[in-house]
This record gives structure tokens, C-alpha cells and sequence, in this order.
């Protein structure tokens, strides 16, 4: 039965993407282009210390004998390598001690993109690093957090300052052997975000990092690590937009994540890179490893992630749950539209005693896309009395695309327990019509419904992000029939 | 076709001695040797299963290689009368179908069975089948269905090696009331092939429950391939008993085809073989057709149980349910990788899966991927996964009432599996599954009491 | 002169592409009327609430359907809400993870725009659902569950009732608001509708049974039958009805 609102669902369109402008800036780009040379240049330009070099060139060793995973539900032609700018920076100074020395071409980019970096206009208990390309181009509240002893820099700046500390963590919990994508960002990567929070400290502020790709060609490799020490706790938040050009852009991001006894992190992700036009054409590769490890007794990482943008989404935050007693937690709405394709899911890899972890995946695609849950649940038989609970719910919006769950529970043991639930839905014709018949609007109807459908893991989001998140799922469905 | 420069020397012997072994194999009847040759094709096509390959990712294919089995037919031992007496459910004594290494023994069946309006046809006899050209047509259709596209390896191997097998085929508007019973034995160091195809006709109705059966302490292989094609309004239920001695290792591969309206049952008991896995496939062709697969394991010491099903609901209004269940103890391992596959379109989908498991020790293990692939929007799919220890509740529940506690342990247990056990045909086999259950339970709740002791 | 509030006249309906339910339907309330619906199972009851309120599956073939003054046949399900036009489904949907209070704000607001009147503030809007859950006596929790999710049977109707008496509506078309509900519920439910009624609003109560009638009492009472009103009388109609069941509807007809 082709009805009114079955059709509109049928043709529902994301609204134009609005953070798809370029700003115009003179940048310092290397030529495309992968080589050993590239990774000596990148090294070089970071001043960056001997071991660091090495670290990349094993790297990039290693990368050399490896391949692209093809497990993955995605369809893609092959990523060509060397078609790829590994390294641009604005050409101005970057200023990192004072924000009149940013390129004001720059403060507009941010301002237009709603994240004021400017002195005056700080955003109320939030902290930004601003990473632009390549390079972190602004970071603020650094001192005010520096006084109680919490490190917020970017990571070529920490490299400098806090070698101690990267040469223990880097690739501590991300090995640069765990994959492809994890080889290649660990040769070239070229900037992201530091954190390290002291013993005993309840980082004040939402500590945010905003990702701008703008250089056509360029791909973005940033690396972030971020050190919760004992007794501590930091919330962190990362938002990320691109222009939108014709060409694919690849992303390939590391994160590391490290609790310490009894610490914990929230890390949210707000992605909305720009995922190509209505048939496919352009829009961002975005081949992602997260993963955080729960080193202390009674520590806690939990992951939230919003992903809407991406015309390829391949990422898996996961935890380590090897302190005892330590929590994994994620939080995941993933929706995809027109010719989107998102592979996204985690690992929880329970191998302390007593860990607990709990997944809650909503699911959404429209269009011709295609969004699949992938996540292992793993208990070794050490990991005594470990629980995990698991609902994967999938909605799908109009005949033409596809939802996946594939899950892999791999248990081992007499005391631990899992649980995992999953269901698949769509906005029945009868909800809408009820909606409608209280005077609702066929629009707002169907974000009403949507919304109740990832309220579960918006309300993980930090204070006006739930918000944001909401308003973000409604312009991705738009519909343009009207 | 697979390098075999990179496969090891095992392997490469097994897929030579295949292709030695099924020369002498090929039919007589054009169109069954055809495929056999095409099937040949696929076997060094495909190459032995990879642990890269998703489907076989948990599976230990090395015993099979290791073992060195004869692929030559195996000599038809006699067998004891006596055997078959304990095998055989009292309810099915005069409905009773006999294999030995998979060739089908006229002499061990009963010969009231032709009496009963339903065609046993063996496929390597060239003068039965003349004499029906209607049954002839359908071996002609079903058998090896797009062997030319067959992805299963063993399946391949089953159709190049198959020397005998039959066709059981139930007529238009006919409905068999008795449960009809086949006994499948092997014996030592075989590599056996045994393949049936079933066919039931417009509102045919059948009941079959199989026993597969390892001869004393013999180590073998039964690699079975069952093909099964269901007309419109057609009803059939299978109960697929693994009766093995613990040395056996069965590799069952069944592909049922449903069409409009059709039902199907499967229910497999997994009680006893070594290593065992099932490769369940169900096409739901038509609207209207429904099938029902559900599974109970219990494994002990080192044994291993592998459940991989797909389902394809191809068309709109199918329903399909999938509910297995399994006990792990010691050092066993379960599997359990079921597939529900909505195509577009098909719209009005119905489809559910569970798969519960309860580890009764500390290096018991259970990989689970109960897995949902779906093109459709109008479609309610929903699955679910549990592994854990029986509830301590429970347990106190019963204690707190004066019940020893291996006995709750025992009563709880056997609740678990009894949903599972209910639902197969005759009450004879229900009381044997039973009985096995607790023989394995035994030395379970040994483990499992000790376990709770150290609380 | 009473203001007409429905004027349907000879409405025939179908399934889109499908069969004609609704043959020739005429149908007038005016401000402060009561009417009731009766008719065996399949005469076209509900598909008749559901053409009035605008479901998308249905479609109006000829005749007119007039609500204050406008024509019905040109508006969305949702302005025709907003115009005060409500249905109380007789199987209310669930909606996961939809707070129950903050969609009665939203529809009440929603009602507030379309006529360009101020949206209530939450706290506002409090004051006014506490004040109406009096009415059904019905428990305050009951406002942060998900809307209808889990609730019972009389839970659900009287969620309903809630919100006819929060959105104030013109006219209101009981869809066997009956049906599934104990005694107590039932009270509650009539109740409700009796402190909405008033001189200047209509009720339309679709139901098989006479019980609701004894709790509301109606001024009309049509019979359905295969599309078409055949016969209305009195209050006293239904009693018949109760009594000797819907063959009368052939020894009056013939």
C-alpha cells in the first residue's frame, strides 16, 4: 500500500550539509604521496624526538607487510595510498600562546562552525583544542587547567614537553601491529589532542576537540591519548566536520584510552563528517581505531558515540576490562542515509574479575545505505564473575536499505554471564498517524519517534549535547518532499 | 581454485586422495554422474574450510585431516540383529530404514514401508528408477541443486564420493501417520558419505526422526548431506538423534527448500558424538512457509558441538524460528552461528532466534553469533543470547524445599533441556534423550556441585 | 441557532486501492450533542473514525465531510487535530522512549501554535495535567512512562481521556473507548467524558455495547450497517439493541 506517509519515508533526504564550506587558506602541503621520506619529513617537521621517529618507522614497517581488512559489511572501491596529502598546515604562525596570533581566516572557520575559540568567547565550562588539518591550531583554558595539574595540549606539543609520559602510553593499549588503518596512522600521524589528568582530580571542565579536514586531497591522521591517573575522572567530547568535496577523504584516527585504579573517562563523539551527496559521490573514509584500557581495579570507560556523517564508517571502540571490578560501557546511534555505509560497533574484552560491561547500539538507516552492528564479547575464564548485557536495536527507514547485527559472544567459564538482546523495527504508518491525530506534524512526528528510539544513549551525552544530538538526527532525515 | 602450494601437506593429500577415490565412484545414471563430475570441480575449487573464512572460524577441521580415513567404500560389515533392536523406538519397528556406512541395506529395512504409499528409491540402481520415471524426474530436479555453485565443501565431497543413497518421496495429498525411523551406522576409520533427498508432494504430511550411530569405539567420519524440498501445504518433521559412541565425528548438512504455505520442523539432539556440526540451510521460497529449528547440545570432556544455520527468507509472510540450547562442561566447546537473512522485499517477515547456553565449568566454552541481515522494512526480526550458570536462586529455592542438591542440580538442569525434548515426536525417543541427558549429567554434576561447594 | 460542528453527507470511502467501506454516509452533530455509533462487526465503525481524523489508508471516493466549516477531505491528519477534531483510538499505539508528559506538551503546543497562541512553559503545563488527572484519578507517575509503552489495557484508554481533556477539543469520536475495561476504568473513562462535554463541544461514541451508554447517556443512536446509517432513534434504541440483538435490524428494515 503506497501511501502519503510511506512515501515520505521512502524519500527522506538529509538537508544539505551545513558545515560543507572550505575556507580559503594558504597551506604548507606535502605532495601526495606515502614514502619513508614522508614520515622522516613529518617527523622532521615536529622536531620530534628520536624515539618518536622510530616508533613511526617500525610502524610503517610493519604497515608495508599488512592489508586492508575486507570482514567488513562495506562496499568500497580500494583506498589508493598514494593518492593521499599526508601532512598541511595553515601557512601562519600558529599560535598556541596566544589566540590574536591565529589566522583569523581560522576564528571565522570555528565561529562559523558554532565553536568560538576566541578569548571573549569561551563557551561556558568547556575547554577546546581545535585541530584544523593537520594541526592543532588553537587550545583553550590551557592554563587554567595547568594549575591543578592537568595536561590538555595537543599531542606534537606533549611529544615536546612530556616525553615521559607518550613514550610510556603511545601504542600501549593501540599496538601499531592491531591493524592496517593502525599501522599507517602510527608511521604519519600528525597531531590530536594529549590529555593526562593527576591522582586524585575531577577535571572541572568538559574537555572538547573539534576536527576540521579542510584541505582538498588531504587526509586527517590524528592521534589522541588521554590519561586518567588515579582516583581522577575526565569527561571528553570530540566533535568533527569536513567540507564537502567530490573526492573521498580518508580518516584515520587512533585513540587511546588509559584508566588508572579506581578513574574514569567519558569519551563522546559527536561525528558528523560530511558523508557525500544523495548518490555516493564524495564524502569522508572513515577508518577509525578507539579503544581504552581499564589498567586499574574499579575503573570505568565508557564510550558514547553519535555517527551520522562518513560515507564509510569502520570503527569499534572498545575496552581492555583488565583491572578487577573495572566497567566497559557503549553507547552507540548510528545512522546512515542515502548510499552511507557504517560497519560500527566494540569489543568488550573482559579479563579482570568481577568486570562488567553493557553495549546499547541503536541502529538507523534510510535511504539506499547500509548499517551494521559488529561486536565481540569476550570472558576468559580468569575473568570471574564477569557480566555484559547487550541490546542492539536496529530501525529501518524505507525498503531500500539494509541493517546487520552480527554479533560474536565468546565465553569461557562457569561464573560469567552474558546477555544480549536485539530487535529490529520501522516507524509504523499507525504510530505516525496517532502523532499526527494529536495535531503533531508528520515531521516532527517522525523525529519524535526517532528520538525515543536513541533516548538511551542520548542521555549519556554531556548536558547540551543531547540536545544538539537530537537536532543533529532530525537535519540527517529531513525530508525533502514535504 | 585455491593454491594449494599454500595449504598444508595434509590437506593437499586429502583433496588428491578425494580425487582418486571418486572415479570409481560416478554413477551409472547420466545426470546424477554429471553433477558428481561438476562436484569433483567444486571440492579443489573451494578447498578444505579456513579458520579465515567466517563460517568456519570456530571449527577445527584438523581431526578429520589427521586421521587418515579410507575414502574407499567400507566394507558392509554384518550387522547383529541385536543392534538394531536396541536402536530401534518401539513405535517405528515396522517403519524402519537402515544405513550401514552410508549404503542403504534393503535387508536391515522394513519391508512394509512400499506398502505405505511413499516411494524409497535407491539412487544407484538404474532399474528401479526406470520403473519410475515420476520419481526419476524429481532426483533429476533436486538432486545436487546448483551443485555448479555449491559453497560447502563437505557437501562437495559427499556428492563426488556418494556411492548409494535414496530418495524418500511422500505423494501429493498424502499424510504418513507413522513416525518413520532411519538408523545411520558407521564403523571404523570411514570417511562415509551418506545423502538422502526428501520430497514431499502438495499436503504431503511426514514424520521422521534418524539416529546417527558409531559402532563401538570406532573413530570415523559421517559426512551426511540431506536435501529437502517441501510442495505448497506440504508438512514434515525431522528429529535428528546423534547417538554416537564418543569417537565419531558428523558432519550434517541439511538444505531445505520451502515452498507456499509448507511447514517445517527440525529439531537436532546433540548427545553424544565427538565432534559434530550441523550445517542448516533453509530457503523460504514461497509466502506462507514456516520453519521451526531448534537444538539441544550437552557436551562433556573434550567434545564439540558446532550449530550453523541460515535462514533466507527470500519472499514476503514466511516465519522462521530458531531456539537452541546447550549444556557445556569440562573442557567442551559449543558453537552455536545462526543467520536470519531477509531479502528486499520481502516484506512481512517473522523471524526469531535464541540461543541459551548453561557452562557448567571453569574451561567449558561457547562462541554465540546469533546474526541478522536485513533488506526489508516491514519485518519483525528480533534474536538473543545468554550464557550462564544455572540460577542460584533457583538452586536455593529447591534446597529450601529439602531436595538434596544434586538432585536440584539435576531436576534444574533437565528443566533447561526439557523444552527442547518436548518437542520431539515420539515419547519412546523423549525417554531415551532423557536418559542420555542424565548419563552425561552425571559426571556434569559432579563437576558442577564441587563448583558450587567452593562458593 | 446551534453551531453544526460535523456535517457528513453521502461519504463513501475505500481502502486505498481497495473495497468501498463507507457507501453513502450522511451524518450531522451540532454543539452539545451526543451521538452514538452501533452496528455489527465490519459495518464500517472504525474505518468511519479513522476517515474523519485522516488516516493515510483510507480514501474518500465522493461525498463531503465538513468540520466548523472547512472542508475535512483538504487537510492534513494533524490540522485536523489541530482544528480540534479527536480520535480516541480504540488500540493507542505504543512509542518507545517517548516520555509520556512531554508528548501531551507537545501536542498541546503544538494545538497553542496552530492558532497562534502562546506555548505553555513546563511548569505551566504541569498545573494543568495535575488538574486533569484528578478528573480520572489517575496517579501522577504515570506521566514520566513512556507513552503507552507497557501500559494496561485501561491504562491506555484512560491516557487517551487524558488527552481529549487536555487538548480541549471540538469534537471528539470515541473508537470503543469500551472495550477491555473493568468497571472501575469504565467509570473513570465516563467520567472524563462527561466533565468534557459541554454545550458547546460534540461527542461521537463508537461502541458494540449498551454499558458504555448507561455512563454517558447519548441523544442519538445510529445503527451501521454495511456502509450506511439505516436506522437512529433515541437512547432507547440501544436498549433495543442489547435486548434483541441486530437481527431487529431486518424485521424494522424489511
Amino acid at each position: 500500500m503506497e501511501t502519503k506517509s510511506s512515501s515520505i519515508l521512502e524519500n527522506l533526504n538529509s538537508q544539505e550539509y551545513k558545515y560543507g564550506f572550505t575556507t580559503e587558506l594558504e597551506t604548507d602541503s606535502f605532495p601526495k604521496g606515502l614514502s619513508e621520506e614522508v614520515i622522516n619529513r613529518i617527523s622532521r617537521i615536529k622536531n620530534e624526538p628520536e624515539f618518536m621517529l622510530e616508533f613511526r618507522l617500525k610502524a610503517y614497517k610493519a604497515f608495508l607487510k599488512m592489508t586492508e581488512p575486507e570482514w567488513a559489511l562495506l562496499n568500497y572501491p580500494k583506498i589508493d595510498l598514494q593518492d593521499v596529502i599526508y601532512y598541511s598546515a595553515p601557512k601562519k604562525k600558529i599560535g598556541k600562546n596566544s589566540l590574536e596570533e591565529v589566522d583569523p581566516e581560522i576564528l571565522k572557520t570555528y565561529e562559523k562552525l558554532g565553536i568560538p575559540i576566541g578569548e571573549q568567547k569561551r563557551l561556558e565550562g568547556i575547554a577546546v583544542d581545535a585541530i584544523f588539518d593537520s594541526v592543532s591550531v588553537a587550545n583553550t583554558h590551557k592554563k587554567a587547567l595547568a594549575e591543578i595539574g592537568i595536561i590538555f595540549c595537543s599531542i606534537s606539543e606533549a611529544i615536546q614537553e612530556h616525553p615521559e609520559l607518550i613514550k610510556k602510553y603511545i601504542g600501549s593499549v593501540v599496538p601499531h601491529t592491531d591493524n592496517y588503518f593502525t599501522a599507517l596512522n602510527s608511521a604519519v600521524f600528525s597531531d590530536g589532542t594529549f590529555i593526562y589528568i593527576p591522582p586524585n582530580t575531577k577535571c572541572p571542565l568538559e574537555l572538547s576537540t573539534n576536527f576540521r579536514i579542510n584541505t582538498k586531497g588531504s587526509g586527517q591522521f590524528e592521534r589522541t591519548l588521554i590519561i586518567c591517573d588515579d582516583n581522577s575522572y575526565v569527561s571528553y567530547l570530540e566533535g568533527c566536520t569536513a567540507p564537502a568535496f567530490d573526492e573521498n577523504q580518508l580518516h584515520a584516527a587512533v585513540v587511546e584510552l588509559v584508566t588508572l585504579d579506581n578513574s574514569e573517562i567519558k569519551y563522546s563523539t559527536v561525528q558528523n563528517w560530511y558523508a557525500g551527496d544523495e548518490n555516493g559521490k564524495g564524502g569522508i573514509y572513515n577508518f577509525v581505531t578507539k579503544r581504552g584500557k581499564c589498567a586499574g581495579k574499579n575503573s570505568k570507560i565508557s564510550w558514547t558515540q553519535v555517527e551520522t556523517g562518513s560515507a564509510i564508517t569502520w570503527k569499534y571502540p572498545s575496552c581492555i576490562l583488565l583491572g578487577d571490578n573495572s566497567i566497559g560501557e557503549f553507547y552507540s546511534v548510528a545512522l546512515t542515509n542515502n548510499m552511507q555505509q557504517a560497519d560500527t560497533g566494540t569489543k568488550m574484552i573482559h579479563i579482570g574479575k568481577n568486570t562488567k560491561s553493557t553495549i546499547i547500539s541503536k541502529g538507523i538507516s534510510a535511504g539506499k545505505s547500509s548499517n551494521t552492528y559488529r561486536g565481540l564479547v569476550k570472558m576468559g575464564e580468569r575473568a570471574k564473575g564477569a557480566r555484559n548485557y547487550t541490546q542492539c536495536d536496529s530501525m529501518l527507514i524505507g525498503s531500500h536499505c539494509r541493517a546487520s547485527t552480527v554479533p560474536y559472544i565468546e565465553v569461557e567459564g562457569d561464573s560469567n554471564r552474558v546477555e544480549h538482546e536485539a530487535s529490529t523495527s520501522k516507524i509504523s504508518e499507525e504510530q505516525l498517524f496517532y502523532l499526527q491525530q494529536r495535531g503533531i506534524s508528520l515531521e516532527s512526528a517522525i523525529a519524535l519517534i526517532i528520538s525515543g528510539f536513541c533516548k538511551d544513549v542520548f542521555k549519556e551525552l554531556p548536558g547540551e549535547f543531547a540536545a544538539e544530538a537530537n537536532q543533529l538526527m532530525s537535519l540527517k532525515l529531513e525530508n525533502s518532499v514535504g | 581454485m585455491p593454491n594449494l602450494a599454500e595449504r598444508n601437506k595434509n590437506e593437499i593429500e586429502f583433496i588428491e586422495q578425494i580425487f582418486r577415490a571418486s572415479s570409481s565412484m560416478l554413477s551409472e545414471i547420466p545426470n546424477i554422474r554429471s553433477r558428481q563430475e561438476t562436484a569433483i570441480k567444486r571440492v579443489t575449487e573451494l578447498g578444505f574450510p579456513q579458520k579465515s573464512s567466517e563460517d568456519w572460524k570456530y571449527y577445527d577441521s584438523q581431526p578429520i585431516l589427521e586421521n587418515f580415513f579410507t575414502l574407499d567404500i567400507c566394507e558392509i560389515n554384518k550387522l547383529d540383529k541385536e543392534i538394531i533392536r536396541k536402536h530401534r523406538f518401539p513405535e517405528c519397528s515396522e517403519n524402519l530404514l537402515v544405513t550401514v556406512n552410508g549404503h542403504f541395506s534393503k535387508e536391515l529395512s522394513s519391508t512394509s514401508l512400499t506398502n505405505k504409499n511413499i516411494s524409497i528409491i535407491d539412487f544407484n540402481d538404474p532399474d528401479q528408477l526406470k520403473k519410475h520415471p515420476t520419481e526419476e524426474e524429481i532426483i533429476n530436479q533436486h538432486f545436487a541443486h546448483k551443485i555448479n555453485q555449491e559453497d560447502s565443501f563437505f557437501k562437495a565431497c559427499n556428492t563426488a564420493l556418494m556411492s548409494n543413497g535414496f530418495l524418500l518421496s511422500v505423494p501429493d495429498d498424502t499424510e504418513i501417520e507413522e513416525t518413520i525411523q532411519i538408523l545411520h551406522f558407521s564403523n571404523e576409520s570411514c570417511f562415509n558419505q551418506t545423502r538422502s533427498l526428501i520430497h514431499l508432494g502438495k499436503n504431503a504430511k511426514l514424520k521422521i526422526i534418524v539416529s546417527y550411530i558409531g559402532l563401538a569405539n570406532s573413530h570415523f567420519v559421517n559426512n551426511a548431506v540431506v536435501e529437502l524440498i517441501l510442495s505448497e501445504g506440504a508438512h514434515f518433521k525431522l528429529d535428528k538423534i546423534q547417538d554416537d559412541t564418543q569417537q565419531g565425528i558428523l558432519l550434517y548438512d541439511l538444505y531445505a527448500r520451502l515452498m507456499k504455505n509448507s511447514n517445517f520442523e527440525y529439531n537436532s539432539l546433540d548427545l553424544k558424538a565427538n565432534h559434530s556440526r550441523d550445517n542448516i540451510k533453509v530457503d523460504l521460497l514461497e509466502p506462507g512457509a514456516n520453519a521451526g529449528l531448534a537444538g539441544f547440545y550437552i557436551l562433556n570432556k573434550d567434545r564439540k558441538a558446532h550449530n550453523v544455520i541460515k535462514v533466507n527468507h527470500l519472499v514476503p509472510n514466511c516465519t522462521s524460528n530458531q531456539l537452541y540450547k546447550g549444556i557445556i562442561s569440562d573442557s567442551a566447546r559449543a558453537e552455536f552461528n545462526g543467520e536470519i537473512n531477509v531479502s528486499e522485499g520481502a516484506n512481512g517477515t517473522n523471524a526469531t532466534q535464541l540461543n541459551k547456553n548453561l557452562l557448567l565449568s571453569n574451561t567449558a566454552h561457547i562462541d554465540s553469533r546469533p546474526q541478522l541481515k536485513i533488506l526489508a522494512d516491514d519485518v519483525k526480526c528480533s534474536h538473543g543470547s545468554t550464557v550462564g550458570e544455572l540460577d542460584e536462586d533457583e538452586i536455593f529455592y529447591l534446597l529450601s524445599r529439602g531436595i538434596k542438591k544434586d538432585d536440584a542440580l539435576a531436576m534444574l538442569t533437565l528443566s533447561f533441556c526439557e523444552e527442547i525434548i518436548q518437542k520431539v515426536t515420539i515419547d519412546s525417543a523423549k525417554q531415551h534423550i532423557r536418559n542420555l541427558t542424565l548419563e552425561n549429567l552425571d559426571t556434569t554434576i559432579h563437576t558442577a556441585n564441587t563448583v558450587h561447594k567452593l562458593k | 441557532m446551534t453551531e453544526t460542528i460535523l456535517e457528513v453527507k453521502n461519504l463513501e470511502a475505500n481502502l486505498e486501492d481497495g473495497d468501498k467501506i463507507l457507501k453513502g454516509l450522511n451524518l450531522t452533530i451540532k454543539a452539545g450533542e451526543v451521538h452514538a455509533i452501533m452496528g455489527p462487526n465490519g459495518s464500517g465503525k472504525s474505518t468511519l473514525s479513522k476517515i474523519l481524523s485522516g488516516h493515510p489508508a483510507y480514501k474518500v471516493s465522493s461525498g463531503s465531510m465538513n468540520f466548523l466549516g472547512r472542508d475535512l477531505n483538504e487537510l492534513e491528519a494533524n490540522e485536523r487535530a489541530n482544528l480540534g477534531l479527536f480520535l480516541a483510538f480504540q488500540y493507542p499505539l505504543e512509542i518507545a522512549g517517548v516520555n509520556n508528559l512531554e508528548f501531551l506538551r507537545m501536542a498541546y503546543n503544538s494545538k497553542q501554535k496552530y492558532h497562534g497562541l502562546e506555548e505553555a512553559d513546563p511548569l505551566d503545563f504541569d498545573d494543568l495535567v495535575e488538574s486533569k488527572l484528578e478528573i480520572l484519578s489517575m496517579k501522577n507517575d504515570f506521566l514520566n512512562r513512556n507513552l503507552n509503552e507497557g501500559f494496561s489495557g485501561g491504562e491506555k484508554k484512560k491516557n487517551e481521556i487524558l488527552q481529549m481533556l487536555i487538548l480541549e477539543p471540538k469534537l471528539v469520536v470515541l473508537d470503543e473507548i469500551d472495550s477491555g475495561l473493568d468497571i472501575d476504568a469504565l467509570k473513570a473513562v465516563a467520567n472524563g467524558i462527561n466533565a468534557y462535554k459541554n454545550t458547546g463541544n460534540g461527542v461521537l461514541m463508537i461502541t458494540h455495547y449498551q454499558r458504555l451508554l448507561d455512563y454517558v447517556v447519548p441523544d442519538q443512536v445510529h445503527v451501521l450497517s454495511e456502509g450506511r446509517i439505516v436506522l437512529s432513534g433515541k437512547a432507547d434504541l440501544a436498549l433495543e439493541l442489547e435486548k434483541k440483538g441486530y437481527d431487529i435490524l431486518n424485521a424494522k428494515l424489511s
